[in-house]
Order: C-alpha cells, then structure tokens, then sequence
C-alpha cells in the first residue's frame, strides 16, 4: 500500500535534499554510548514507531463518539421508562421487539441500505485496527538522531543514480520505492544495449550507503524497446 | 570509453533523432551517389537497436551513354539491385561507426533514378 512513484523531470531534488523528516532527540547523549545505555533509545524507538506508522486516533475518536452516543441514548430511554415518562422515541421493550422480529415491519430496500451502511463502517474499523498502517517512510540509520526519509525521496536519489549507471534521460527511468522491495523501470536508448546487471549494482551501492531499516531488494526491469535519439 | 578507469565522471551525452536522421542522410547519400538533401531517413525502434529505413533516389548513368558503352553499368557498380544491397552494409557500417549507436537493419526503398553522366568511365 505504501509506495511512491517518482519520475524525474528536473534535477530539483537532489539526494541531500527533500523532505527528509529528522527528528533529533537527546542530542546531547556521549557519541559513543552504545544504544542501549543511552537514556534516550526507549524515546527514540517511540518517535521512529510513530513516524512511520499512520496514527489511529481519528478512527478510534469516531469509534468512541459513537458509543457514548448510543450508551447516552439507552441511558436516556431506561431512565425516562424508570421514572414512569412516555418513552422519548422509543420504549426500550418495543424497540428489542421490533429488533427481534426484524425481517418483517421494514421495507427490504430500507433493510438492505441500512445493511451496507453497517457493513462499510464495520469494514473501516476492522481495517483500521488490522492492517499495519505503515507509512510510506524508511529509517535511517544514524548513532546520533532518528532519521526518517519519504519514500519519494529515496526513489529519487535512486533514480538518480540508475539514470547515471545506465547512461539515459531523466525521462527513461522510473523508480518505485515499497516497504520491501524497490522496483526500478529503465527504458534504454535504441542501438545503446544496456546490461541490467550494471543498473542493479549501481542502486545496490546506493541502498547500501543509505543503510535503511527495513532494507529493500532491488529489481530492474528493463523495457524491451528503446527510445530513439535520447 | 575515453574515461580513465576507475573514475565516474559525471553527465549525460544524446544523439539527438536529428543528428542521427543526417548522418543517416550523409551516409546513404554517399553510399548510392546522389545528394543527401534527396534522402529521406526514418529511424524505428527494433527491439532495442535501431532501425534504419531510407527512401532515396539512386545516380544511374544515362541509356544512351550505356548503348555507347555497356561497361559504364558496371563502372557505377553493377545493376541498382546489387547495388543497394551492397550500400545496406556500407551505410550500416559507417553509421554504426559514426555514432556509435548499434543497427540492426537498414531498410533502402529506392524511389527515383538520378541521371548523371559523372566522369566515372574506369
């Protein structure tokens, strides 16, 4: 789910640069303490887990609202049936009768909206609460301060470097960058063969000096028709 | 190629289709006998080499000159047929050798016929 496609069309983005999100935290911990002994690994662990992972708050916020809504109605009808009122707008019995006997005393098309009302909100917070919800972000790997990179910025600078390994434009490769896996399309120039092999070692050396956690492998796909005169 | 090993120098070089599209002109021009401003060169992608296909005049010698002197067939190289097979591997090679880029085929289609009565008797 967590991808991002990026073709080049300007040299606007170098790979220093981007939207690179660094965190420092306890900048003043001893450059050589291991990572363990520093006060500030828990911390730092915490910050990395929540850059790169989607919060749940909206989700669970929406979740919570509406159970306080519907315990506040039930509790608002129990307590007006308790007092002796006429029910507000509906007596608790009358509405488990009606839910009891459900398939009879509504309209089927009313039923059936109704039922995909439900399940599509079902759905949303099951998904919300099972799927990892990772963000489209890589770690890097520093002794001093928590790194986070967009993917985008990644499959730039790789990008950049297959274009150089294979000798073509801007426009002929295009780089996508995934949690696992980084997928790099070249077209070659017509009459210039490119050897696929060369490609694949230049981006390994650059992953490599990126040092990122997780550490995607690399796969080029060379197209198999060229571009004329680039 | 010209770069010393070991050293990545940075930047890009094209060939632009234009560039390619006169050599390719030249080349045949040079290879059939007639001025290059009359062939035209189409470059196609073939599965990664290029493809080169010309639509070109080719220079014969006059009929009447060739009733005087049957030898002036041969003196231009033999009939056009024979003669544009064998300007398919000249201009393939001397592309190839200009630019760098791989052919894999030349394609000629010869649309017209030249006149020209060039002191080339030998």
């Amino acid at each position: 789910m967590s991808h991002a496609a990026e073709r080049h069309y300007g040299e606007a983005a170098p790979q220093e640069t981007g939207s690179s999100a660094g965190v420092d935290v306890d900048s003043n911990a001893a450059p050589g303490a291991g990572p363990d002994i520093r006060p500030g690994a828990a911390a730092m662990e915490r910050v990395l887990a929540r850059e790169t992972s989607s919060s749940r708050a909206f989700a669970a916020a929406i979740a919570a609202i509406l159970v306080i809504g519907l315990c506040g109605y039930a509790l608002l009808e129990t307590a007006v049936r308790a007092v002796g009122q006429p029910p507000w707008l509906i007596d608790p019995q009358t509405a488990a009768d009606r839910i009891a006997a459900l398939p009879a005393g509504v309209p089927p098309l009313l039923l059936g909206v109704t039922g995909a009302v439900v399940f599509a909100a079902g759905l949303f917070f099951f998904l919300n609460a099972v799927l990892p919800g990772r963000r489209a972000r890589h770690v890097l790997a520093d002794p001093r301060a928590a790194v986070v990179v967009d993917d985008e910025v990644i499959a730039s600078a790789l990008a950049r470097r297959a274009r150089l390994a294979a000798n073509v434009t801007q426009e002929q490769v295009m780089v996508v960058v995934s949690r696992r896996q980084v997928l790099v399309n070249v077209r070659p120039t017509s009459g210039v063969p490119l050897r696929d092999a060369d490609v694949q070692a230049a981006v390994q050396e650059e992953l490599r000096d990126m040092a990122l956690s997780p550490m995607p492998e690399v796969r080029v796909n060379l197209a198999s028709s060229g571009v004329i005169g680039a | 190629m010209s770069v010393p090993a070991g050293r990545q120098l940075a930047g890009h070089n094209r060939i632009s289709t234009q560039a390619l599209t006169s050599l390719a002109r030249a080349a045949a021009a040079e290879a059939l006998g007639v001025p290059p401003q009359d062939v035209r060169a189409d470059w196609t992608d073939d599965g990664g080499l290029l493809a080169l296909s010309l639509v070109t005049p080719i220079a014969v010698p006059s009929l009447t000159a060739v009733l005087r002197e049957p030898a002036r067939v041969a003196g231009f190289g033999g009939p056009i047929w024979d003669r544009a097979v064998a300007a398919k591997s000249q201009i393939l090679r001397r592309v190839t050798e200009l630019s760098g880029a791989q052919l894999s085929r030349v394609d000629i289609r010869i649309s017209g016929a030249s006149v020209s009565d060039g002191g080339r008797v030998r």
